[in-house]
Formats: C-alpha cells, sequence, structure tokens
C-alpha cells in the first residue's frame, strides 16, 4: 500500500499512481503520460519498486513535446522515492530525481543536468486517491551551445560551455486518480514558480496518466 | 561530504550565466569602450552621428527593450547634414540595466527629452523623429506632452506603431498574437527552456527574452533577413507593457496642437497594423498621410532600408527646418 502511493512521487513529468491495487500486482508498471506541461508533452515511463526495510520506488520517465516533433527537445527524470511518515489512509514521502532537460532552437541548445526535490502527502483511498506535492527543481549544470544565427544576430563573443545553476523553480502539484486492476489513471495539474515566484511562459500544468501493471 | 565536493567543483568549474559577456553582450556600465550618454540617474548607450549642429534626427527603436542596432542604417541620413542620434532607451540594449521599481511613468519622456538636450548645440535647433514600431508610440507620447517642444519638433516619421491609447492597444496586442500557432514549434521551445533556465538574474532575463524574441505571423517579418539586435531589456520589456496595460494611457489628448506634418510608413503585408489600423492612428494628428511600402511587413525599416531611406529624406526636404545649419 504503501509502495504504491509512493509511485505518485516519482518525478515531475508523470508520476500519478493509485495505491489500492499495487499489493496484487507485480513491482512493475508501465505507463504512459500527455498534456500540457512545460509544452504539450507525450511520453512513456516505467517504475519498479524495492523492498528496503520501507519500499523504495524507482521509475524513468521520458517525455518529448510534441508540437513539431522534434527528439532534440525531450526530458528524462530519473526518482526515487521513499515513505517518510505513513498510516493506513494518510502518508507522507521524500522524492530525488536526478533529470536531464534538451532544448534545441535556432539560436542555442541547452542541455541540463539537474536534481528535483519534493515531498508528497495525501489521501488514498481503496480506488481513488487525491495527494498534494511540493518540490523544487534545481538546474545544476547547463551545457549551453549557441548556434550561428545568436552570433550574427544577437552576440557574437556568446561563450559556450557549461553554466552553474541556471534555473530554480518550485513545484506545487494536485494529484488525483483511481485504479482498476491493472489500470491506473490519474491527472495531474499545477504550477511551477521560479525563485522569484514568477510563472513561466505557461502558467499552469496539467497532464494524464494511463498505467498498466505488469 | 561528496556530494558537497562535486558541488563544489561545479561551483568553480562552470561558467556563471550572470557574467557580463558570458551570455549577453556587457552593458555601458560594464564596458567602458561603449559609447554613452550619461544623464543623473542613469547611463544610456549611444552615439551622434553627422553635423552636431544640423537638425537633430533622434531615432527611436522598438520594443519596449529593444536596442538600435537595427536602425544604424538610418545612419546614412548623416551624410545629408543631419544630426543623427541613435540610443537604446533607458533599461533597453546597451544601455544601463534598471530594476522594474525604477520605471515609472515619468521617465521615458524626461529621457527623451533630455537626449534630446544631451545633443542640442544651439537653442532653435530643429528636432525630427523616426520612431519604429514601439519607438513610434514613444514620439507620439512625447509631442503629446511636449508638443513641438517649443517650435523645434518640426516632424515625425513614424513606422508601425501598435496604438497611441490603451483602447487600441488590446485589440491590436489580439490581432498579434491571435496569429500564434499555439501548438507550433515557436510556443513549443518558448515554454519548453523555462524548466532549464530561469530570470533570476538581469543577465539571464535579457538572455531568454533575446533568444525566444522573434516576429510572430501576423507581422510578416522575412526569416532570411531577421533584425540584428545587442540586448533584449527583459524587465523594461515587462515592466512598461504592464504599465501600459494595467494603468491605461491616451497619448492623442494634446496632439491636435501638433501641425507640422507627420508621416505614418507602414509595411503593406503586416496584418496586425492593417492601413485601417494605421489611418485611425494618424487620424489623431491634424496633418498626417499614410504611405505604404509594398510587399514588406513589420520589419520595414530594416528589409527596406534603400525604401525607407528614401522616403525619409524626401518627407525630411519638405519641411522647414530652418534653424540648422544644413
Amino acid at each position: 500500500m504503501i509502495g504504491a502511493l509512493l509511485l505518485s512521487l516519482a518525478a515531475h513529468a508523470a508520476d500519478v499512481v493509485p495505491w489500492s491495487s499495487l499489493q496484487d500486482n507485480g513491482p512493475d508498471a508501465v505507463y504512459a503520460v500527455t498534456g500540457l506541461d512545460d509544452a504539450f508533452v507525450a511520453g512513456v515511463g516505467y517504475r519498479h519498486v524495492v523492498d528496503v526495510s520501507r519500499p523504495l520506488v524507482l521509475s524513468a520517465t521520458a517525455d518529448v513535446p510534441w508540437a513539431d516533433f522534434d527528439l532534440a527537445d525531450h526530458r528524462v527524470i530519473f526518482a526515487a522515492s521513499m515513505p517518510i511518515v505513513s498510516s493506513d489512509r494518510w502518508m507522507l514521502a521524500g522524492r530525488v530525481a536526478p533529470s536531464w532537460r534538451r532544448v534545441s532552437t535556432h539560436m542555442n541548445t541547452m542541455g541540463a543536468a539537474g536534481v528535483g526535490l519534493g515531498l508528497t502527502g495525501g489521501f488514498n483511498g481503496e480506488t481513488l486517491f487525491v495527494h498534494g506535492a511540493l518540490g523544487s527543481d534545481v538546474t545544476l549544470g547547463t551545457r549551453i551551445v549557441h548556434a550561428d544565427t545568436y552570433r550574427e544576430l544577437v552576440y557574437a563573443d556568446a561563450v559556450d560551455g557549461w553554466y552553474r545553476t541556471t534555473g530554480v523553480r518550485w513545484t506545487g502539484e494536485l494529484h488525483v486518480g483511481a485504479a482498476f486492476d491493472k489500470v491506473e489513471v490519474g491527472l495531474r495539474t499545477g504550477q511551477a514558480r521560479s525563485l522569484q515566484l514568477e510563472t513561466g511562459t505557461i502558467p499552469l500544468f496539467a497532464a494524464l496518466h494511463v498505467g498498466w501493471r505488469l | 561530504m561528496r556530494t558537497l565536493a562535486v558541488l563544489s567543483v561545479l561551483s568553480i568549474a562552470c561558467l556563471d550565466p550572470d557574467d557580463p559577456g558570458n551570455l549577453v553582450p556587457p552593458t555601458v556600465t560594464e564596458d567602458a569602450s561603449l559609447p554613452r550618454i550619461e544623464l543623473p540617474d542613469t547611463v544610456l548607450h549611444g552615439e551622434q552621428m553627422g553635423d552636431p549642429d544640423g537638425p537633430i534626427v533622434v531615432m527611436l527603436h522598438g520594443g519596449p527593450g529593444g536596442d538600435y542596432r537595427y536602425l544604424l542604417p538610418m545612419g546614412a541620413l548623416a551624410d545629408d547634414g543631419y544630426s543623427v542620434v541613435f540610443w537604446d532607451h533607458r533599461g533597453a540594449g546597451l544601455s544601463q540595466r534598471h530594476d522594474a521599481a525604477d520605471f515609472t511613468w515619468d521617465v521615458p519622456v524626461e529621457d527623451l527629452r533630455r537626449v534630446i538636450e544631451h545633443f542640442t548645440t544651439h537653442e532653435d535647433q530643429p528636432v525630427l523623429f523616426v520612431g519604429h514600431s514601439w519607438g513610434a508610440m514613444y514620439a507620439t507620447w512625447f509631442i503629446n506632452e511636449h508638443g513641438d517642444y517649443g517650435g523645434r519638433v518640426r516632424g515625425a516619421v513614424l513606422s508601425e506603431p501598435g496604438a497611441f491609447t490603451r483602447d487600441q492597444l488590446e485589440p491590436y496586442l489580439e490581432r498579434l498574437f491571435g496569429s500564434m500557432d499555439f501548438f507550433g514549434e515557436q510556443v513549443n521551445d518558448t515554454a519548453w527552456k523555462d524548466q532549464i533556465m530561469t530570470p533570476a538574474d538581469h543577465a539571464r532575463a535579457d538572455y531568454l527574452f533575446a533568444i525566444t524574441a522573434t516576429s510572430l505571423p501576423a507581422e510578416h517579418v522575412d526569416p532570411n533577413d531577421p533584425e540584428p539586435m545587442w540586448r533584449g531589456g527583459a524587465v523594461v520589456n515587462d515592466t512598461q507593457l504592464s504599465m501600459a496595460m494595467e494603468d491605461g494611457f491616451d497619448w492623442t489628448t494634446n496632439l491636435h496642437t501638433f501641425t507640422p506634418e507627420v508621416l505614418f510608413l507602414r509595411g503593406e503585408l503586416n496584418e496586425a497594423m492593417p492601413l485601417w489600423h494605421q489611418e485611425e492612428l494618424a487620424s489623431a494628428y491634424p496633418n498626417a498621410r499614410v504611405h505604404t511600402v509594398e510587399g514588406v511587413g513589420h520589419a520595414v525599416i530594416w528589409e527596406r532600408r534603400a525604401e525607407f531611406l528614401a522616403e525619409t529624406r524626401a518627407y525630411f526636404n519638405t519641411l522647414d527646418l530652418s534653424g540648422g545649419t544644413r
């Protein structure tokens, strides 16, 4: 039960998972996500539950923007989650989520290695669940390579290389979902804000999660 | 400890995105070699070309938050005996950066007045404006405040202004942003970078502005001949647009006092600023005419610089510029 709940903590991209029937199924699941989350995205993920004194949920999610589909823009998030406190219906868990994100435009290419830290807590019913999540998302190092266009039109002497901490965001999320036997469905919505609490280009995110327990 | 060591190495080995010159060029406060205009409370990036005693042509760039790099071909007016003044507005281009709190309604017009005075060599020296986009709005704002400035402002070339009032601004922005493809690559790229870089510092905010600043489909800008820029002033752009939308403005209340002819120079293809729109704006002036440059959009001053220059010269030649030494 706790392990299943933890699945909802996995990552920024897709981690809405019900808890109710997880014990009746194996430790693995695959899932698909789509929605508006820093762009119109579609992605897939895999998760695995390891029992180490308490459940440890590991997941990997990869998604890409689907407008003018181009794999040069992508996001991969690995996550490890573990409960901190829990009861039959309520739980609070922590999450660490290393990530890799990349965007390529006519001006530059930015690839960022980062890490997300967060807490998720909430109510878990027999079938339905509601969770709230708070977290931070920090880019530790970003490789920036400028395109000729940027050098010609804006700044010829722009420096290519690894930059430290180009972005820090806070995230607040709400997850609601349900599980029916092996199928799980959930909606994840919320907001990401900069360190100065400013919203981004798209002020809210909302993504649908559909999973299949193996 | 190991984590701390890794973070320390990252911190030392990696570049700082906020250091001047890394991602965006240094401003006048960071590069002493840049030409400048020193005002009491700010330093502007600016320069003068031509005869300093000739009629002053004040070039006003777009934005808010753009810069004068794309206007430089108009420096050819210096060959005609004009004193051509280029400057990046407060907080824009290579001018000194300012925080949002430094921008109030009385600042921009006073900056422009001070720039005029900075380059004035004699009392009755004529002044002419050439403004593009936001710059054309800026010129109108000044004229509404100061009229012909004691008889010194003798004319203005207003190219592609968006609005002179708050009521005009909203439908204009709807036409402009309504042309965006929200499912297209442009929106996608702009939003996707938000998770990699956030505007925590001026330099990063300006960098994000520069790499995402782009024309919108309704403007019909030639993708093969884009306007160059030095630095997008993200803070001034955001602040002045917010002020305009939230506080409202009406820069037409005193335009009836301005009697010299005003030339509106527009691009035929700009769907956000169709002919009727520019004629509506021109009607706020008692003496204005609209000239359309065919086959070009919003970037008419850059993409058709020779034609723009010729029209400007022809227009200036019709004006009374007595007091200048041409």
